[in-house]
């Protein structure tokens, strides 16, 4: 009897601390485009002088954010550039230009390359990267190519980082005119390889291949290890970059961590999905993600997706990878403010269709990265419908 | 989980040399416990996918819990070689309580036979439960004595730090699926 008693003890600690339910909202692609619609409408509505959007509101304390990140505000670009290329959404397209005004005031030239860079401050990795990774999604929107060269001169600024074993440095310093040594960009790293890539294909024979491949293979090989990541870095970047490359452009190193990164993206979006916002979930599994940690996985997911449907060497991955996307998209979903919640927001409109976190507070990438996984699971859910 | 990760897991699970230390000497019942528990856990198997579906749990996470489970297990196993007696059902009745359960069905059985049939696996695990039961009957023709069972408890302690590998093993393929 008390051996039966032990048990039942045991499976239910495991139940609670460590196989919680997890909670998978259904999505839809009425639902999802919907969530798309409030996301990218937060966005839009926060456009402000001088080509900068609102870039945070706590909603218990009713304060509208000071703060800025040229990072961030390159990320909120390129969400807008990808709903005009998908959608043909005029009032997205008009609010990504918006940007750029903010853009052009910003830059830092020197030799032969151009970085994003606020005036006094060094430049960034992650800034550039991402700022070309939204112009050249611009161009795929508009097919305008006036901002071509300003794409070659932050692709040449990533270049001029890289380093002899492939990696490329975090930092360049306005001090001493050279980039920081040994300083990675979390983000960086996987926005450069994604730019290099999209400017193989987009800029083909001027050389973007050959950096492209060298930080590939030191992304799947050595990152980690020279960047202090015990498990695989969770790096939705990456699996873009990864999913551009395609088939052609991976070998089997790049598809090896291909396989982690999937991984490590499906672990994270398993233990979301048990997280709960009170509860013993609560205390066992920590604060639900915040909306940008549910973008970052939806992406890259969705982007390890695409690439495992093109390449038969992750094809096994495929149905996994849709079930963990459904998931974490339905989440997104089912958290995001609506209409009817947001009137009871001091601000609704600074509150409708944004994700807070639970100390009630969202800023710009918290809605940017949610709507650019929806848009990708997109996508996944009319591959399934056709089916 | 192919075939040969599972035997390990399950043979160490079972753990044939410390189980022997406390079987019954009847070899009937020790072989109609083994039927009954190769039918129990077959049938677990059997509806392991069903079972995690209704747990809401997907098979991947489910590794995760057996990992714990079989980790604990071995340490047991590892810290505490010799077992105690278990209470016996009188005559057959010992094939039932002790050998079926809980020395042949135990947590680190159940838990590997459930992972296994959320995978869709359960041919493989019906075999591997076969061959670790086999050797638990295989046990019976060592005759007890002083020496044989320094010996039995020494291997059952290996067996142990085999099932934490195992429970290793398994977590870090937890983290690694998708």
């Amino acid at each position: 009897m008390i051996y039966i008693a032990v048990l039942a003890l045991g499976a239910l600690g495991l139940r609670v601390m460590v196989v919680p339910a997890e909670v998978c909202p259904a999505v839809t692609p009425a639902n999802a485009r919907g969530a798309i619609a409030e996301a990218s409408g937060w966005l839009e509505r926060g456009v402000r002088p001088g080509g900068l959007y609102t870039y945070g509101y706590n909603r218990k304390d009713d304060a509208v954010s000071q703060d800025y990140n040229i990072t961030r505000h390159a990320g909120v670009m390129f969400g807008l550039y990808q709903l005009a290329e998908e959608t043909g959404d005029e009032k997205a397209l008009a609010a990504a230009e918006h940007g750029l005004m903010f853009v052009h005031a910003n830059l830092l030239r020197n030799g032969g390359w151009t970085a994003f860079a606020e005036p006094g401050q060094d430049a960034r990795l992650g800034a550039s990267g991402l700022l070309a990774i939204a112009l050249v999604q611009r161009r795929f929107a508009t097919g305008d190519e006036s901002e071509d060269d300003l794409i070659r001169g932050l692709a040449h600024f990533l270049a001029a980082q890289q380093q002899a074993d492939g990696s490329v440095l975090g930092r360049w310093s306005r001090e001493t005119e050279r980039a920081v040594p040994d300083e990675y960009a979390k983000f960086g790293t996987g926005q450069a390889l994604w730019t290099f890539a999209l400017l193989d294909k987009l800029f083909p024979g001027e050389g973007w291949g050959q950096p492209a491949r060298r930080l590939a293979r030191y992304v799947a090989t050595r990152r980690d290890d020279v960047e202090g990541y015990v498990l695989t870095f969770p790096d939705h970047w990456s699996a873009y970059a990864l999913a551009e490359l395609g088939p052609d452009g991976l070998g089997e190193p790049e598809i090896a961590y291909a396989r982690e990164l999937a991984g490590i993206l499906g672990l994270n979006s398993r233990l979301e999905s048990q997280s709960g916002q009170g509860g013993l979930n609560r205390v066992f599994r920590g604060e639900p993600a915040s909306g940008a940690g549910l973008g970052t996985v939806t992406e890259g997911l969705a982007a390890l997706w695409r690439l495992s449907v093109a390449d038969p060497r992750l094809a096994d991955l495929t149905d996994n990878l849709a079930a963990r996307l459904r998931c974490t998209a339905g989440r997104a979903v089912e958290r995001q403010i609506d209409p009817f919640e947001a009137e009871n927001a001091p601000r609704p409109l600074l509150a409708r269709g944004a994700w807070f976190t639970e100390d009630g507070y969202t800023q710009m990438d918290h809605q940017r990265h949610p709507l650019s996984g929806l848009l990708a699971t997109l996508e996944v859910l009319d591959a399934e419908s056709a089916r | 989980m192919s075939f040969a990760f599972l035997l390990v897991a399950l043979v160490a699970s079972t753990n044939p040399c410390r189980v022997r230390l406390v079987l019954p000497e009847r070899r009937q019942a020790v072989v109609l416990g083994a039927l009954i528990a190769l039918g129990v856990a077959g049938g677990v198997a059997a509806v392991g996918g069903a079972v995690l579906d209704a747990l809401d749990i997907t098979p991947e996470t489910f590794r995760l819990a057996a990992a714990v489970v079989l980790a604990l297990e071995g340490a047991r196993a590892l810290v505490l070689a010799r077992p105690a007696r278990e209470p016996e059902l009188h005559g057959l009745g010992a094939a039932l309580v002790p050998v079926a359960f809980p020395l042949l069905l135990t947590p680190g059985v159940v838990m590997l036979t459930l992972t296994a049939g959320g995978d869709d696996d359960v041919a493989l695990a019906v075999g591997a439960l076969v061959v670790a039961f086999a050797l638990v009957l295989l046990t019976t023709l060592i005759r007890r004595g002083a020496r044989a069972d320094a010996l039995l408890a020494a291997g059952g302690r290996l067996l142990g730090a085999a099932e934490i590998a195992v429970g290793v093993a398994l977590a870090v393929q937890s983290v690694h699926d998708v």
